[in-house]
């Protein structure tokens, strides 16, 4: 088998209604699918965290609370909705004409720095958030508020896993890709 | 002529690649369509930096793979419809034809393997096909044969 007749099957593929596509496709600014549903997704995100941050002072007793726990909440807060940005621009830069080796194997690294930087940050932000709730409770490491302790870091440790497991099946899909490459 | 002007007239003249490498990857007509707008987008952030020392058609195609085949995806769908995906804007194709056979016995390689095989039915070099995928020319030889070798089987079975 030569091929010839399916190079000729090939090139003559795909080439009908182009201007058609094309037009009614500029008039959308070349936006895609996906990028419009992360940009609801930051939206919403956005605001949430914002709406937290200016109400959380009043809403859970800042004022009783001490300072420290207080400035945390806050600046892990702002962290969590840079950390949204953060992410909707990675997802929306572009891929570049670089080789394929090359671009998967820079997508691959850009993803593994923020997968790093947003799971440590969800996860000190939990525990931020939990001990600024119980920061008014006394003597919470001696028995039998131990538990309390011991439920928070479980619910943490939940949580981080879930985020870890996400973050996993993405690489490796893109490692599957890479080690195709490298044979 | 503005750039929105010239980036259309290349979307128009080169439109084919990007339906076709759609149509390697896509898992449902929906997602052809998404994957279409994706590659379109991805082209017109990278046109600024078009410099013009490869062929358009290479750029394109560079373009249009790293979006295919890197792309991350929430969840794909229950049902999987890739054997079935149809060009949605040309003539319906009986589900028998040649080329849908061609196309759906492409989709049954790995990611890469399309990818070199689409190279190769465009007439590319295998310097050119290396120099797309990252790889040596020597490399791309090897695959090549082994990825004919294996097509070959799945169009005699179907």
């Amino acid at each position: 088998m030569d091929f010839n007749e399916q190079k000729e099957q090939w090139q003559a593929a795909g080439t009908s209604d182009a201007s058609t596509w094309s037009a009614t496709n500029l008039n959308q600014n070349w936006d895609h699918p996906r990028l419009r549903a992360l940009k609801r997704q930051l939206i919403f995100e956005t605001v949430c965290w914002l709406l937290f941050l200016v109400f959380f002072y009043t809403a859970l007793d800042g004022h009783l609370r001490p300072i420290g726990w207080n400035i945390a909440l806050a600046v892990g807060l702002v962290l969590l909705i840079a950390h949204a940005i953060l992410g909707y621009r990675l997802a929306s830069r572009p891929v570049g004409s670089a080789p394929l080796r090359q671009a998967l194997t820079s997508q691959l690294s850009s993803l593994r720095r923020y997968s790093r930087f947003s799971m440590t940050l969800r996860t000190v932000t939990l525990l931020i958030f939990f001990g600024f709730l119980v920061s008014t409770i006394p003597g919470l490491l001696e028995t039998p508020r131990i538990w309390l302790a011991g439920t928070i870091l479980t619910w943490t440790g939940v949580g981080l896993y879930i985020n870890y497991r996400i973050w996993r099946k993405h690489f490796r899909a893109l490692e599957a890709t890479l080690g195709e490459l490298g044979k | 002529m503005t750039i929105e002007t010239i980036f259309q007239q290349l979307l128009t003249e080169h439109i084919g690649i990007l339906r076709k490498v759609s149509r390697l990857y896509a898992d449902s007509p929906a997602d052809l369509e998404d994957l279409m707008q994706e590659i379109a987008y991805q082209l017109w952030k990278a046109f600024p930096s078009f410099r013009r020392d490869s062929k358009t058609g290479t750029w394109v195609y560079r373009v249009a793979l790293n979006t295919a085949i890197g792309r991350i995806r929430k969840r794909r769908p229950l049902i999987s419809y890739r054997a079935l995906v149809p060009e949605q804007s040309e003539p319906a194709e009986d589900d028998d034809s040649p080329m849908q056979r061609l196309f759906a016995a492409i989709r049954q390689l790995p990611k890469t393997d399309r990818a070199l095989i689409a190279l190769f039915f465009e007439d590319l070099s295998h310097d050119e096909i290396g120099r797309i995928l990252g790889i040596t020319e020597n490399n791309v030889g090897v695959r090549l044969h082994r990825i004919k070798a294996k097509l070959k089987t799945i169009l005699k079975q179907d």
